[in-house]
């Protein structure tokens, strides 16, 4: 726990505001150009149509809706920071619970543009909406596709109300050191806020009651994402451990998500006294006990493809590591080692094998390393995605129906635009808002009291 | 209609002075609130563990939310009458999604407008100082507690006082 006054805390997390460095210009630059990057590819795809993307028989999900599952996966983590560790009164989870809500905010935000971009003719998403039309015609709410829509849309209203009753204690703080354009500014987003106690009771009631109703929405969103797959017939897809599966994922990527955005913000901006190597150490931990549920989860993967006895499952668990099925000799037969091997060997190497350092107390203790796994997880955690979503798809019941993917550039260019706008994003929300949740720190710290101050 | 303010405030350094203020205060029947930096389970203690009413707001909002995530779906299906296999026209187990996921919104964002709505209203019953020298003070979002007593101007000496024994680095009466 840092020592610091309260004066300090406004000080310090406050002063985060003040003009930028040169650097942080740079990469906005770096940011924006990705997304505009993206803007264009989707531009082009648009004009030209589907086509342009690697998405054909008898693979009609790609990279659209990899990204989608890694993005919503990234999403989990600021809820499960500010929402289940806030319920279980994790004391670590103060300094960096604002930083990682805000990455779940703007995980979901570029989660939701996938299925979107992916039906191709994005102008007709209202379709979506179960709205009385002129032909009286309902939505399926028996499809799994659309209890997404529900889930993800419930997801992000929940993720920005949450987020954004948080800020407004600090946004009120903020609003009585600004001046001029930002204190009307500040004024109008606190809605009156004066810190007195008829505020804080029910502030106190309503953000318990939202984390309340957020720790079971983090799971269901997710279980919810995996029935998309585990709901149809197709081997790979077709099973019980799913949601799960992809809870644990979820929880193990956006994990290392806040360790790769909050280790450089606290080298920026200076927040070591905050964001503490015990914080680190914490969340190493976390993404340490995951990653062992999701390799155990790659292991009985196997197993009940193995033990089902059904040959469809147990072929596609033989071509994702070695190939085409029915070579007994893996890696001779042409064309056996494709995008879908180095995806899984990828998703086995980031996933399972780069975390095993984290059992050492020096590692978790190492900034630098916890960075750089971080990455590494978030590499395979999209590798990942790639391997549910598109290898089960390349080989399903009737060989006559096997098919190849190979993503186009369009769907590169959409990609790497959406990491693009999650970063632009939240590289402009460090810049606007408080990166660290000045009163929830403060209910951290110990309080001024007269008889410590006179035993001083 | 809002009340105008009648009363003495303070502003303090310490937390458990301001609680000692406020608990005496409460105890001699004075009307009492108190502001802070961050919510302290000290100033709570002392003002008796007031209760919010926000919670039956949730309730409220959350069984709608639930009787309109299973009634809605259950609604097009009769409306639009789609047979599949043998499958049950109203599929009550696919529409616990919508169920559970409008509990959630309209809960979650019911429980937020509640949040701010309800903490104006008691803003209203017990209103604050109005002077410039209450309303410029901005370290109440930073480190000062404050105690305002809503009383007669014949217990202002009185109150005063207490808020000086205390530690009060200021203290004003508006009347």
């Amino acid at each position: 726990m840092s020592t610091a006054s309260y004066a300090q805390v406004n000080e310090d997390v406050l002063s985060t505001l003040v003009r930028p460095r040169p650097a942080y210009f740079l990469l906005l630059i770096g940011f924006v150009a990705a997304f505009g990057l993206g803007i264009l590819s989707l531009a082009i795809q648009i004009d030209v149509g589907l086509g342009l993307s690697g998405i054909n028989h008898p693979i009609g999900w790609g990279v659209y809706i990899t990204n989608f599952v890694f993005w919503i996966g990234i999403g989990h983590a600021g809820t499960l920071i500010s929402a289940v560790f806030f319920l279980t009164r994790a004391p670590w989870r103060a300094p960096v619970y604002r930083a990682a809500e805000a990455m779940t905010v703007f995980a979901v935000m570029t989660a939701g543009l996938f299925p979107l971009l992916h039906t191709g003719r994005v102008w007709y998403t209202y379709w979506l909406i179960p709205y009385p039309n002129q032909r009286m015609l309902w939505v399926n709410f028996k499809s799994p596709l659309l209890w997404d829509v529900f889930a993800v849309s419930t997801y992000l209203t929940i993720s920005v109300t949450f987020f954004m009753v948080g800020l407004v204690p600090d946004l009120a703080a903020m609003r009585d050191r600004a001046t001029g354009l930002r204190k009307l500014m500040y004024s109008s987003l606190s809605i009156g806020w004066n810190n007195s106690y008829q505020q804080w009771l029910h502030y106190m009631r309503g953000y318990l009651l939202l984390a309340a109703f957020a720790t079971p929405l983090v799971f269901s969103v997710h279980s919810i994402v995996s029935w998309d797959f585990a709901m149809s017939l197709i081997p790979g897809w077709h099973t019980t451990i799913f949601a799960p599966y992809f809870v644990a994922g979820a929880i193990f990527s956006g994990l290392a998500m806040v360790l790769t955005i909050v280790i450089p913000l606290r080298t920026v901006f200076n927040l070591h006294h905050y964001i503490t190597n015990h914080v680190l150490q914490s969340m190493a931990r976390v993404i340490l006990f995951t990653s062992i549920i999701v390799g155990y989860a790659y292991g009985v993967e196997f197993f009940i493809a193995y033990y089902s006895g059904n040959p469809f499952e147990r072929g596609i668990f033989y071509f994702r590591p070695f190939g085409e099925i029915g070579d007994m000799s893996p890696f001779k037969a042409q064309g056996t080692i494709g995008f879908a091997q180095i995806a899984f060997f990828t998703m086995v190497f980031c996933n399972v094998v780069a975390p095993l350092p984290l059992w050492r107390w020096k590692i978790r203790n190492n900034a630098i390393a916890l960075f750089f796994i971080s990455i590494l997880i978030n590499i395979g955690m999209w590798f990942e995605r790639f391997n549910i979503v598109v290898s089960s798809l390349q080989r399903d019941f009737i060989p006559f129906n096997w098919g190849t993917y190979t993503p186009g550039i369009v769907e590169f260019g959409i990609t790497v635009g959406s990491f693009g706008f999650f970063f632009t994003l939240f590289i402009l929300f460090t810049r606007a808002m408080p990166s660290l949740a000045v009163a929830e720190v403060k209910e951290s710290l110990a309080p001024p009291l007269k008889h410590a101050a006179e035993h001083h | 209609m809002s009340k105008t303010f009648n009363g003495v405030w303070g502003t303090f350094p310490y937390v458990d002075e301001a609680a000692t203020v406020v608990e005496t205060l409460r105890k001699q029947g004075k009307d009492v609130s108190v502001l802070s930096p961050c919510p302290r389970h000290e100033l709570m203690a002392a003002l008796g563990h007031p209760q919010s009413k926000l919670p039956f707001i949730t309730l409220f909002f959350g069984a709608c939310g639930i009787f309109f995530g299973y009634g809605y779906p259950s609604w097009t299906a009769m409306d639009w009458v789609l047979p599949v296999s043998q499958k049950p026209i109203v599929g009550i187990p696919s529409f616990t999604i919508f169920g559970f996921e409008l509990m959630v919104l309209l809960g979650g964002v019911s429980t937020a407008i509640g949040i701010f709505l309800l903490g104006h209203l008691d803003l209203l019953r017990k209103p604050m100082p109005r002077s410039e020298q209450f309303r410029g003070y901005t370290k109440f979002s930073v480190d000062r507690f404050g105690v305002v007593v809503r009383c007669p101007a014949g217990d202002a000496d009185a109150v005063e006082r207490l808020m000086r024994q205390h530690s009060a680095e200021e203290v004003a009466r508006e009347f």
